[in-house]
């Protein structure tokens, strides 16, 4: 119950058992996070990462511990770590208890909102004996480019995901990219990763529909919207099927910037 | 047999124990690693399967019908769908939610009897009325899922697939408790059942009380089921395979044939495991049990189906 109060808070959660003063093996349970910890020069420390886990990269030749919602218990130990990190939104709770029972140190880190990046890659940084300063204000100021630029003022929706069709709600990093960029969110429920139907979405009228999914089953993707077009008519598309923009890693202020970007062109069309 | 692959099974895996082991930089024993990860995964699968089997052989003793398993009756659902409610409300004890799945499969039973009552216990009418409640539970289970959170609905989709990742002695225990009683019910009753399986009229004229048997016999085989459901989650075939392949060896009589049957689902459970996890280097992910044994059972029951 401890646990699951914690998993809330924005602070990472830590197990009982302290990791030794400099890391040498660590195990990722996050694709966000091998690519953080690869970013702040960690990456030869990296002894496992889940089937997700593709940038860097040489990271794909590493051993696999499962994936970041089903990580093996067992894989993780074989590898003998002396940390394991992970989000809070991915490994369940049976993984950091088998963790704590077997005494392997483990950080859990929540990876919603920006600011959660600082966060994460300070405690990494601390973790692992290095210094992070210039990553997080590289970070940080890139995301005030993003700031700084003339605002919107129309209402966006960032769709992730088509089958279902799920949206940026509040708390989330896409939310903050609509907010960023002078916009507002067109989803104003409360849920973080909410799925809509299509009569949802039309009813939300949004100015624009930023869609990040990474589909790649060879269909246009215009052709997903088309049922919903001809009520949309004053709608916008950007399509940006890119997967930095759904990851919290290093890569992401830029991939907004470039998003940004693209509305805006959008935009000027007539 | 039984002893080698319980010792396969012990020392398989992503994580070698015994003879392969190398415990360095664990910082812990390999006795300790043994009894956390090992063990436990060990008791569970020969729980679950002897159960599983045991409870279908009782399921086509009442049936009368070689199709007749936990699964298609609904009880299984009916117990699923009581785990995933108690999963709803948070971190239950165990004895909590092994209770929450054991009720969710009275409800199942009870429901598919009393339909199948005014009917006139119509075999066949039985058989549909499991399959409706199972398509009805899929769907509550599926509502669940739509309205919780990802991660619980990740949590769910997994324990749903079927999975023998509890490494809590406590849950392992009370399940066993239940189960074990349970089995002992069926032991009992199994001279019952062969005398059953002849008709109602042959049962009263030698003694025996058919609504008395079935009642036992039934309230057993559920309990069992909620209370394997609930640590194991869907598990298919088990219940339907195992008591076909028995009976063409150990012959019809329901004592034998009992005992038998849970021996072997608990090795062919035990073995499925073992797959599960020596597959670990070549899927990068533990497989679900469920889907081993589905990739066995079905093929062979397709065969049985044509071979008859």
């Amino acid at each position: 119950m401890l646990l699951v109060t914690l998993f809330v808070l924005s602070s990472p959660i830590q197990s009982t058992t302290k990791p030794p003063a400099a890391v040498r093996r660590l195990v990722s349970v996050s694709p966000t996070l091998t690519e953080i910890v690869c970013d702040i020069g960690a990456c030869d420390r990296l002894v496992g990462v889940t089937r997700f886990c593709d940038v860097p990269e040489h990271v794909k030749a590493l051993p696999k511990i499962g994936g970041f919602v089903d990580p093996s218990i067992e894989a993780t130990l074989a590898l003998k770590p002396d940390l394991v990190v992970l989000t809070t939104n991915g490994a369940n709770k049976s993984f950091t208890e088998m963790l704590d029972r077997t005494r392997v140190p483990w950080i859990a880190f929540r990876d919603d909102a920006l600011s959660d990046y600082e966060v994460i890659a300070t405690a990494l940084g601390e973790s692992l004996g290095l210094s992070v300063r210039d990553k997080v204000e590289a970070f940080q100021n890139d995301l005030a480019r993003l700031s700084v630029r003339l605002p919107l003022e129309q209402s966006i929706v960032v769709v992730y995901g088509h089958a279902p069709l799920v949206v940026a709600g509040p708390g989330t990093f896409g939310a903050e990219l609509i907010t960023r960029i002078g916009a507002t969110n067109a989803y104003t429920g409360e849920r973080k990763y909410p799925s809509l139907d299509f009569e949802t979405l039309v009813r939300a009228k949004p100015a624009v529909i930023v869609d990040v999914d990474m589909r790649g089953d060879g269909r246009s993707e215009p052709e997903y919207y088309a049922p919903v077009r001809s009520m949309m008519k004053s709608t916008r598309f950007v399509f940006s099927p890119d997967p930095a923009l759904l990851r919290l890693g290093p890569r992401l202020p830029r991939a907004m910037l470039a998003l940004r970007d693209k509305i805006e062109k959008e935009r000027a069309k007539p | 047999m039984k002893t080698i692959l319980l010792s396969a099974s012990l020392c398989s895996g992503a994580l070698m124990l015994g003879a392969f082991a190398s415990t360095q930089g664990f910082g812990m024993t390999e006795a300790e690693l043994f009894w956390i990860l090992r063990a436990p995964r060990l008791l569970l699968a020969l729980l679950a399967g002897m159960g599983l089997a045991a409870s279908g052989v009782a399921c086509q003793a009442l049936m009368l019908n070689p199709l007749a398993d936990p699964y298609v009756l609904g009880v299984s659902g009916g117990a699923a769908l009581g785990a995933v409610l108690a999963s709803v409300f948070g971190d239950l004890p165990a004895w909590a939610m092994i209770a929450f799945s054991i009720a969710g499969a009275f409800v199942a039973a009870t429901l598919v009897f009393v339909t199948g009552r005014k009917r006139g216990v119509s075999v066949t009418t039985l058989l549909l009325s499991g399959v409706v409640f199972n398509a009805f539970a899929t769907a509550v289970i599926t509502l669940i899922k739509t309205v919780v959170s990802a991660q619980k609905a990740q949590e769910i989709l997994f324990w749903l697939m079927g999975q023998m990742s509890v490494y809590d002695y406590t849950y392992i225990a009370c399940a066993g408790g239940v189960t074990l009683l349970a089995l002992a019910v069926l032991f009992i009753e199994a001279p019952r059942l062969d005398v059953l399986v002849q008709g109602d009229d042959v049962a009263q004229t030698l003694g025996v009380d058919p609504e008395r048997v079935r009642f036992r016999v039934y309230t057993a085989l559920t309990v069992i089921v909620g209370a394997v459901v609930a640590l194991t989650g869907l598990i298919g075939f088990i219940g339907l395979i195992v008591p076909h392949i028995m009976r063409l060896q150990m012959g019809p009589k329901h004592r034998p044939l009992l005992v038998a049957s849970a021996f072997v689902g608990g090795a062919m459970l035990l073995v499925a495991d073992a797959c599960c996890r020596l597959a670990f280097p070549v899927v990068s992910t533990e497989l679900p049990v469920g889907v081993i044994t589905a990739f066995v059972g079905a093929p062979y029951f397709m065969w049985a189906l044509r071979k008859a």
